[in-house]
């Protein structure tokens, strides 16, 4: 066999034995949205929502509950930052279902290269509306970031503990 | 010819004819006279004790009347208004009142904003109407003549005696000398956070880690509701010295929990920040900043006022609610409410013994003085806040006091004027020679501030590796360091999610904020993490010395804000700012984090996180343990090293105020107070966290110690 045939065929064990890139995991929190004491009787309700990034395509699925009101929408937006919305940049429809106490949500989604980015530096966010409070902020919101341990309940964490600012990229 | 009479008659009609044409402009508004008035009166029970009789707005408390108002309002319904005073009002009990009640305010303050009444009563059914189209701002003329400062009324069920209620008759009382404060005995705690660095630790260790699971209640007191309680119990001689609200002070034995003396000095406070959170104590005497602005001398023996004197003109509508400390003889004290009134907000110092004013340090840098030209150029009658809401600490080697200066008023640049401005010496540390007021140095923490994010708490003093080091942190939850003897900026470190900085200077400490907040306009909503109860609050650090460690009381929780354009011939500067709040993203909604960093390099060592956010300050022992107090009405010990809970008791109410440790006959005694009221470090637990209740009432001290057989 020729070098250069043998080159080629060394090359192609090597790519076939190189490891498929991991998928990315992140969650989302999902908490009331901004609120004030007399928007707070419409505006309640807690819940996960697993998140993986597998190359360009990020999968959602969990739930929430603890509602006030029937979820109606769910949407991914792309923010200014963590914890800095805007609104008016839609980046993706999700499913949602559910009653007027707990609710589903789930999707996939295309990134782009932007959109990629936008993830890793946690500037994407889910938002769930209601009849009331369908658009802007919505009735649920939470921020999608890398997966982390939770604190535990009366159960101090000892060192360095998950904080976004020093956690998440910024680039 | 017309005659005189009918030309009269003919301009009546005339000036008739105008005001008429000038009332269609409003749409009649949708409540009656009759309610008005039932409203105005219900107002004045209620309400008038934080937003004043005139509506004016103070501190925290909105105008509810007037071209600032408007601003804020004008856009949004009458079932916005009434919707959000039923959901959060009075302050910290919201929906307490009846919903007549209710509808009855909202009616008095649409009257107040020159809505004209119609013929049907105002309700919670009533159809939503804009604000804009039925009110215009101008005040009825009874409210519109009112003095710019009335006196505040007293909140529902303040005392109604004043004066002495029970003379005291102490005998021995070893009096407070200088060196006494410089080196306090381990058993006393004279002052704010113990000792004149602030470090809110006590050397004693009968209580430790291997017994504290069996601490009892020995004694408790009930003391003033009402207001805003936030104390620091203050022991020498066996003797302990409570501050009250609504001016209250009072003497107990510290074993037995006995009454010893009891002064009612007043005035009743308004709601809010009604009580102050330490009193000074220097040879045979006690000192009390009054909430009406006054300071006084009390006799330790018998609680009689010795002196008094106006740290500001009471009328003015300045408080004092930080405390007092006292250096060489002397008593130094800030001020509060600061809202552009003349003469601003200063740090003053008075001779212990006469009450005669030995000078005097104005915090806000007015025109043609050093750092007066950090202000954008706005008006010096616009310059407003730079509250000294804490009292300060003092390095006897250096000579200097240190003090932390709120954020300049309104919250929001864009309603200020400041852009990135400094405005100084607000969000600063200043260090003054205790003896003549003179700056030494600053440090502006957070030039341009936007959130009312304070650096306005105690500066720690603290030294490492033969360098005399500063340290504090405030709202945004950076910790930073200083060297005190220069105020250069040596390192920060960010303990909490904050995204109000995008970055800060790693060499100087600059923080450089987000672009929409540089860039933002009067009514943008911006985004705040954390929120304006931080990060951290009022409740005080601890630096166990033994260890090098702070533990800080942390709070997680942000909000949307919005600032309002301000009149600018309003006589009061408020906040002029709206809010929402949300949860801390990476937290799942644990408002409370209790951590403990290494001082020497910032390191964190432990968290421990919970729902509910700790609001007393923490104190740290020499037995190895940390004691903090909780909005679920939880006190608990933790382990200093691991941060492990190793004991916890549920008290009656708000676990609220300053922890100490004394002891009295070698017997170690820890006391906590339960104390409600104040500003967002209970407003946001009471928003965010509606699963944790806890009664409106119980302003308390409890003390414990060790069984008997366990020493």
């Amino acid at each position: 066999m020729p070098n250069s045939h043998l080159r080629l065929a060394a090359l192609a064990v090597l790519l076939s034995a190189a490891p498929a890139v991991a998928a990315e995991q992140y969650d989302a929190s999902l908490g009331p949205a901004p609120l004030n004491d007399a928007m707070r009787v419409d505006m309640a309700g807690h819940g996960r929502i697993t998140v993986t990034l597998d190359g360009s395509t990020l999968s959602f699925e969990g739930s929430f509950d603890g509602l006030h009101a029937a979820p109606t929408n769910a949407k991914l937006i792309q923010g200014l930052g963590i914890g800095v919305p805007d609104a008016k940049a839609k980046v993706a429809d999700l499913t949602v279902s559910g009653d007027a106490s707990k609710g589903t949500l789930s999707g996939k989604v295309t990134l782009s290269g932007a959109q990629r980015t936008a993830l890793r530096t946690g500037k994407l966010y889910i938002t769930v509306g209601s009849a009331k409070y369908p658009d802007g902020n919505g009735m649920l919101w939470g921020w999608v970031l890398p997966a982390h341990e939770r604190a535990a309940d009366d159960e101090p964490q000892q060192g360095h503990w998950f904080l976004p600012n020093i956690d998440v990229p910024k680039k | 010819m017309m005659s005189r009479k009918h030309l009269a008659l003919a301009g009546v009609m005339l000036a008739g004819g105008s005001m008429l044409a000038l009332a269609q402009t409003l749409v009649p508004a949708p409540y009656s006279e009759a309610q008005a008035t039932a409203g105005r009166a219900a107002y004045a029970a209620n309400c008038a004790s934080c937003h004043t009789a005139t509506l004016a707005g103070a501190g925290e408390a909105p105008a509810l009347a007037g071209a600032n108002f408007m601003n804020a309002w004008r856009g949004r319904t009458t079932k916005d208004l009434h919707d959000l005073i039923h959901a959060s009002m009075p302050l910290g009990q919201g929906g307490s009142l009846s919903d007549q009640t209710y509808a009855d305010v909202t009616a008095f303050i649409l009257k107040a904003n020159g809505a004209k009444a119609g013929t049907t009563a105002f309700s919670a059914a009533t159809a939503p109407v804009r604000i804009g189209a039925i009110a215009d701002g101008t005040k009825p003329a009874d409210l519109a003549a009112a003095p710019r400062s009335p006196a505040r009324p007293a909140e529902p069920g303040a005392p109604t005696r004043y004066g002495m209620m029970l003379e005291g008759h102490i005998g021995a009382y070893e009096n407070v000398t200088d060196d006494m404060l410089a080196h306090p005995k381990d058993g006393d705690w004279l002052m704010y956070r113990r000792n004149y660095q602030g470090w809110s630790y006590s050397p004693l260790s009968q209580i430790n880690a291997d017994n504290v699971d069996g601490l009892t209640l020995k004694w408790s007191w009930a003391m003033n509701d009402g207001g805003a309680s936030q104390i620091t119990p203050i022991v020498h001689n066996g003797i302990m010295f409570l501050s009250n609200t609504h001016n209250t002070i009072q003497a107990l034995n510290a074993v037995t929990g006995e009454l010893l003396w009891e002064n009612r000095i007043g005035p009743a406070s308004p709601r809010g920040y009604a009580g102050t959170r330490s009193l000074a104590l220097y040879q045979d005497k006690v000192y009390v900043a009054t909430t009406d602005a006054r300071l006084y001398a009390l006799d330790v023996h018998s609680g009689k006022i010795v002196w008094k004197t106006d740290i500001a003109d009471p009328a003015a509508g300045f408080s004092e609610t930080g405390g007092v400390m006292t250096i060489h003889g002397k008593v130094v004290v800030g001020l509060t409410l600061c809202r552009g009134q003349a003469p601003h907000c200063y740090i003053s110092a008075y001779d212990a013994l006469t009450g005669k004013q030995a000078w005097k340090f104005t915090v806000i840098a007015l025109t043609g003085t050093p750092g007066g030209d950090t202000w954008n150029g706005i008006p010096d009658n616009r310059r407003a806040g730079g509250e000294t809401w804490i009292a300060g600490t003092y390095d006897p080697d250096l000579n200097l006091t240190y003090w932390g200066v709120a954020q300049a008023k309104p919250w929001m640049r864009s309603s200020r004027g400041t852009k990135a401005a400094a405005a100084l010496y607000t969000s600063a540390t200043v260090a003054l020679n205790p003896d003549d007021g003179k700056l030494k140095w600053y440090y502006s923490h957070a030039p341009g501030e936007n959130f009312d994010l304070d650096e306005v708490f105690e500066r720690t003093l603290i030294d490492e590796n033969g360098e005399k080091d500063l340290v504090t942190i405030g709202k945004v939850g950076i910790l930073w360091k200083l060297n005190r003897e220069t105020g250069k900026f040596l390192d920060y470190k960010e303990t909490v999610f904050q995204n109000v900085f995008k970055s800060v200077d790693a060499k100087t400490g600059y923080p450089t904020y987000r672009d929409d907040v540089v860039n933002s306009k009067v009514e943008d909503w911006l985004a705040a993490c954390p929120s304006p109860a931080g990060g951290r609050d009022w409740p005080a650090t601890s630096y166990d010395q033994p260890n090098d460690l702070i533990i800080l009381p942390l709070s997680q929780s942000c909000n949307m804000m919005q600032g309002h354009a301000v009149d600018p011939n309003s006589q009061e500067i408020g906040t002029a700012g709206s809010e929402q709040v949300f949860e801390m993203p990476g937290t799942d909604g644990n408002m409370g984090r209790l951590s403990a960093y290494s001082v020497k390099d910032f390191k964190p060592v432990w968290s421990f996180q919970q729902k509910s956010p700790f609001l007393t300050a923490v104190l740290s022992t020499g037995g190895g343990l940390a004691f903090v107090g909780d909005y679920d009405r939880r006190f608990r010990a933790v382990d200093v090293k691991t941060g492990k809970t190793l004991w916890v008791t549920r008290l009656s109410t708000v676990v609220q105020g300053h922890p100490v440790a004394f002891a009295v006959d070698g017997k170690e005694y820890i006391a906590v107070p339960t104390g409600l009221g104040g500003g967002s470090p209970l407003g946001k637990p009471t928003t965010m966290l509606p699963q944790l209740h806890h009664p409106d009432h119980g302003n308390a001290l409890f003390v414990f110690a060790l069984p008997e057989k366990m020493h």
